[in-house]
């Protein structure tokens, strides 16, 4: 796929700026959908902005310049865009596959800005996107990383994260105790190609996706469980992009798992909201390529020429499994307006908080003021990235929530 | 056309820098020439010189001033839907409002809200829901401006037998006039009077006319808005799984899906539910609207279609169709609507179809926030037209009639959809009249079809103007003089176009040209003859290829 390849999705853009509101407003307060633009205000900011700069791009009369890339990055490609457009378009436009294009392209022509260009040279040299010094395996020095029939531990940048590494624990922990038949990869895990995916850099992503996959197979799993949901969003959304064939492991994450084999050891009557992270909903919505013929029928019903085409309206998310873990401590959830497909995104991802941290931080102040909107005092995210970028924004901003990654908050619900 | 430094510094000194665009990345996505009010022609047709955001309705009247002095036109967009607001010259000042995006207040007592141009009308309707009030809520869905409807469009959606039409909905605005004067006429609540109109023409209805003002008369900063009564959950409960949400019925509401056997007795039925004053929305829509609708996919759509398997109220020989929604604050007034709606379908030879409850759920979703076109739109993003009727209900039968001649005849071309004999959409509004409009849709990946639909379009108004179908709508430009009245709308338009904005500095295009179109007198024998069935052929041709050619010129580079 290639941005020439997009044009017609492009000139099917109406402009109609659905891409830019959830497809259901509930509240006055919270009706975007898209932080980018709320953040950056004129329309290029948007979903359907960015695919007309797109095609300015290709059509050669929108050249780089500072704010282009602006529009561009201070985006965290969180798939908002998609969901909305497609409550008016369905499928005609697709801007976030455009969005993908467009930043391959960047990448392509060497406009990639230098912050980003860092994260990759990282994940080429140091095998993180952060340069973290920390051993990729050190986490996990403890445990046996022989093989297994059934599943691998994934477990993503947290392995660079020490703070995250109780977690983990407490994960690697509710496995023994189910007495399952898995291994962590620790040191053998290599880095999925998710984020060089966003950031544009195609080659390095499929080759980090099919070394992550040879990893996988060495150790025999014929499942994956992680807790990142960057890495789950890369396995089922990104992977058949790439190329990179799962057929035969099946992809599942901690949340799903935990949701059917753990009992919580300890109860709590707290009161929480959850954040559905992107990553875990939309953008996990599995992607089946499509290389089919569009055409009409009946003289004006655009369609996909096979009829057998999945339509991304961002529905096969995970959603359920997180509630329902957090519901098992006796936690009672109050939900926020933005919910499940219609979640509105931190503004952490794909690379945004490291290209313009204002934008991040506004995302996440957006995100923040809702989950207050709701009474609860506590926010509760299956995402630890999301999770910790939330949390630094509340504490900068005198903001009173206190805000915990799923394993964080079923581990001190079982303390 | 690059813009002078004086005249940007001028801009930024109005707004700040940080409020100000001549990057080409941003000019472009003002230069967007797609979906609803789309020319024929490149993608990228005309690029502005500046985009501004202004924050306030002093700045908007600093930035008027700065592009008056600057010999600059400009242009104001609010939430910004389809392309009918974007600058239709070379050169122009983009007055994004964006900024401008609060809900000042919601005056329960009083029914009305005051809003600026970027508050949306799903932020609105959510907020009045609150207090048990409503808003009207046009075609282009939740994500549009109320006042951008009020002041500038037509502003008819389809929920209008409770909720009126926004021209009337209107009831005070705030206006910098095209020399950057700032006026405030009408109410905005009992609180905050800003000035009476008194007696003689009223000036509101002068600003914004039968069709809007199109951004040619100034920008409207604030205006005070009539809501309407709510009575059912104070957040709606949604259902199902998306798109295919619908929401919960509130106890006092009842929702019916009736169908006739001939469009007489649809009039009918719907004069007689008007007088009643129970109705909150009477809808009609075309099969085919139904079908998607009821659809999460075109696939779907198309797969059902051809197996027979779409629901009964989606199919053609219910046609004859429409939804009621009524609304009570009682279960004594529910059931007196009960009722009356059961007598009056009856009485008038209807019967009840049984619809699936999700169907149901999902269709007074639409009713109750127009989500309707948002459903439909994706059927082709090919640039869908439409006309209006804005009359008696007794001009139903023969709008009906009129579409269903014009589809035929446009049917062997495949280039128009061809799913059903006419793509009518009808509702009562005001609890009155009939507003219907035929939505044309022209076939996707086919520039040429955008030309069959112009020369439907045009047949249609011509037709219309024959057969003596009421006021015409959803027009503007050039549009307005070829198919002038004997009000003469396009003199008086010009004339107050002159008055307000005597060197027209703001864009006009979607309003009225500086000058009548030539022919004078001879337009309406022209018009008989070029839309005459002798000409189709050869009108045909010509639009055909013109769109074809036009679209195949290069993308309009933003000169130096």
């Amino acid at each position: 796929m290639t941005l020439q390849d997009r044009e017609l999705s492009m000139k099917n853009c109406m402009r109609c700026s659905f891409c830019k509101w959830v497809p259901s407003m509930n509240t006055e307060e919270f009706g975007h959908i898209c932080p980018s633009i709320r953040y950056g205000k004129f329309h290029s900011y948007s979903g359907g902005g960015k695919v007309i700069t797109a095609f300015g791009l290709m059509h050669g009369v929108v050249d780089y310049d500072n704010k282009m890339l602006d529009t561009v990055y201070a985006c965290s490609a969180c798939g908002g865009c998609g969901t909305g457009c497609s409550a008016n378009l369905s499928d005609l436009v697709e801007p976030m596959e455009t969005i993908y294009e467009l930043r391959a392209r960047i990448f392509k022509d060497g406009q990639l800005p230098d912050a980003l260009n860092a994260l990759l040279n990282n994940l080429k040299f140091a095998g993180n996107p952060q340069g973290s010094t920390v051993s990729r395996g050190e986490w996990a020095e403890d445990l046996g990383h022989g093989t297994t029939n059934d599943i691998a531990l994934i477990v993503g940048e947290a392995a660079f994260d020490q703070l995250q590494w109780p977690q983990l624990h407490s994960l690697v922990g509710l496995l023994d105790g189910a007495n399952a038949d898995f291994v962590a990869l620790g040191a053998n895990e290599v880095d999925c190609g998710g984020l060089a995916y966003e950031l544009g850099d195609v080659d390095l992503a499929t080759s980090l996706a099919k070394a992550f996959l040879a990893k996988v197979q060495e150790s025999g799993a014929r499942r994956i469980l992680t807790q990142s949901d960057a890495v789950f969003a890369a396995l089922r959304n990104y992977f058949p992009r790439l190329g990179v064939d799962l057929s035969g492991i099946e992809v599942i994450h901690a949340s799903e798992w935990m949701a059917e084999h753990t009992r919580p050891t300890k109860s709590t009557n707290e009161t929480v909201t959850y954040h559905d992270s992107c990553k875990l909903g939309r953008l996990s919505e599995p992607y089946v390529p499509w290389d089919g013929e569009h055409d009409t029928e009946m003289g004006s019903i655009w369609v996909r020429r096979q009829r057998h085409v999945k339509h991304r309206y961002g529905n096969d998310g995970v959603y359920d499994a997180p509630r329902k873990v957090i519901e098992a401590t006796g936690a009672t959830i109050f939900e926020m307006p933005r919910i499940r497909e219609a979640s509105y995104c931190c503004g952490l991802n794909a690379g945004a908080k490291d290209f313009n941290p204002d934008f991040s931080a506004s995302a996440a102040k957006d995100r923040l003021n809702e989950a207050l909107s709701t009474g609860a005092k506590t926010m509760v995210t299956s995402c630890a990235d999301c999770a910790c970028h939330l949390q630094q924004v509340a504490d900068r901003e005198g903001m009173d929530i206190k805000v915990s990654s799923l394993l964080a908050f079923t581990q001190s619900a079982e303390e | 056309m690059k813009i002078k430094s004086d005249a940007l510094e001028a801009l930024q000194n109005a707004v700040g820098a940080e409020n100000v665009a001549t990057d080409l990345a941003t000019l472009a996505s003002y230069a967007w020439n797609g979906g609803v009010g789309a020319l024929p022609g490149p993608k990228l047709k005309f690029w502005p010189a500046a985009v501004v955001l202004p924050g306030s309705t002093e700045e908007v009247a600093a930035i008027v001033n700065a592009c008056n002095a600057h010999g600059l036109k400009f242009r104001p967009l609010s939430s910004g839907n389809g392309s009918m607001h974007l600058p239709q010259q070379q050169g122009a000042v983009m007055i994004d409002l964006v900024r401008m995006d609060k809900i000042e207040k919601i005056d329960r007592k009083n029914s009305m809200a005051v809003i600026q141009p970027y508050a949306t009308a799903g932020r609105l309707m959510a907020e009045a829901m609150n207090v048990g009030l409503t808003c009207h809520v046009v075609g282009a869905g939740a994500g549009h401006s109320p006042l951008a409807s009020a002041t500038s469009m037509l502003g008819i959606g389809s929920s209008g037998a409770s909720t009126g039409t926004n021209a009337r909905n209107i009831l005070g605005l705030e206006w910098v006039t095209p020399d950057g004067e700032i006026v405030r006429i009408g109410a905005t609540g009992d609180d905050n009077w800003f000035s009476e109109e008194g007696p003689g023409i009223g000036f509101r209805g002068m600003v914004r006319g039968y069709m809007g003002a199109h951004g040619a008369l100034g920008i409207f900063t604030r205006i005070g808005y009539k809501l309407h009564p709510w009575t059912g959950d104070k957040v709606i409960k949604q259902t199902g799984v998306f798109p295919q949400t619908g929401i919960e019925p509130s106890e006092f509401a009842r929702f019916y899906a009736p169908v006739w056997d001939t469009p007489e007795q649809v009039a009918q039925c719907a004069k007689r539910l008007s007088r009643s004053g129970q109705l909150f929305a009477f809808l009609r829509l075309s099969a085919t609207a139904y079908g998607l609708v009821l659809t999460p996919t075109n696939e779907d759509y198309v797969a059902q279609k051809e197996a027979g398997t779409l629901p009964e109220i989606a199919k053609d020989e219910n046609r004859h169709g429409t939804q009621i929604m009524t609304q009570a604050h009682s279960a004594a007034q529910a059931a007196y609507q009960e009722k009356l709606v059961k007598k009056v379908v009856e009485d008038t030879g209807g019967r009840f179809l049984d619809l699936d409850p999700d169907h149901e759920k999902q269709l007074m979703r639409g009713l109750v926030t127009s989500q309707y076109v948002a459903r439909v739109s994706r059927q082709g993003g090919g640039g869908a037209t439409s006309f209006g009727i804005n009359d008696s209900w007794n001009l139903w039968p023969k709008a009906l009639e009129l579409a269903e001649e014009l589809v035929e005849a446009d049917k062997s071309s495949d280039l128009m959809c061809r799913t059903e004999h006419e793509s009518h959409w009808a509702w009562v509004h005001e609890n009155r009249q009939l507003w219907t409009e035929h939505v044309m849709m022209p076939g996707h990946k086919k520039p040429e079809g955008t030309g069959m639909a112009i020369g439907s379009f045009m047949r249609h108004l011509h037709r219309m103007d024959e057969r003596h179908l009421g006021m015409r709508a959803l027009i503007g430009g050039p549009i307005i003089d070829l198919f002038q009245t004997k009000s003469k709308e396009g003199v008086w338009m010009r004339r107050i176009k002159n008055k307000i904005d005597p060197n027209w500095n703001a864009d006009a295009s979607f309003y009225i040209p500086p000058k009548a179109m030539p022919g004078g007198r001879m337009l309406p024998f022209i018009r008989r003859v070029v839309f005459s069935n002798a000409m189709r052929p050869f009108v045909n041709f010509i639009l055909k290829s013109g769109t074809k050619g036009a679209a195949k010129k290069p993308v309009v580079p933003r000169g130096d």
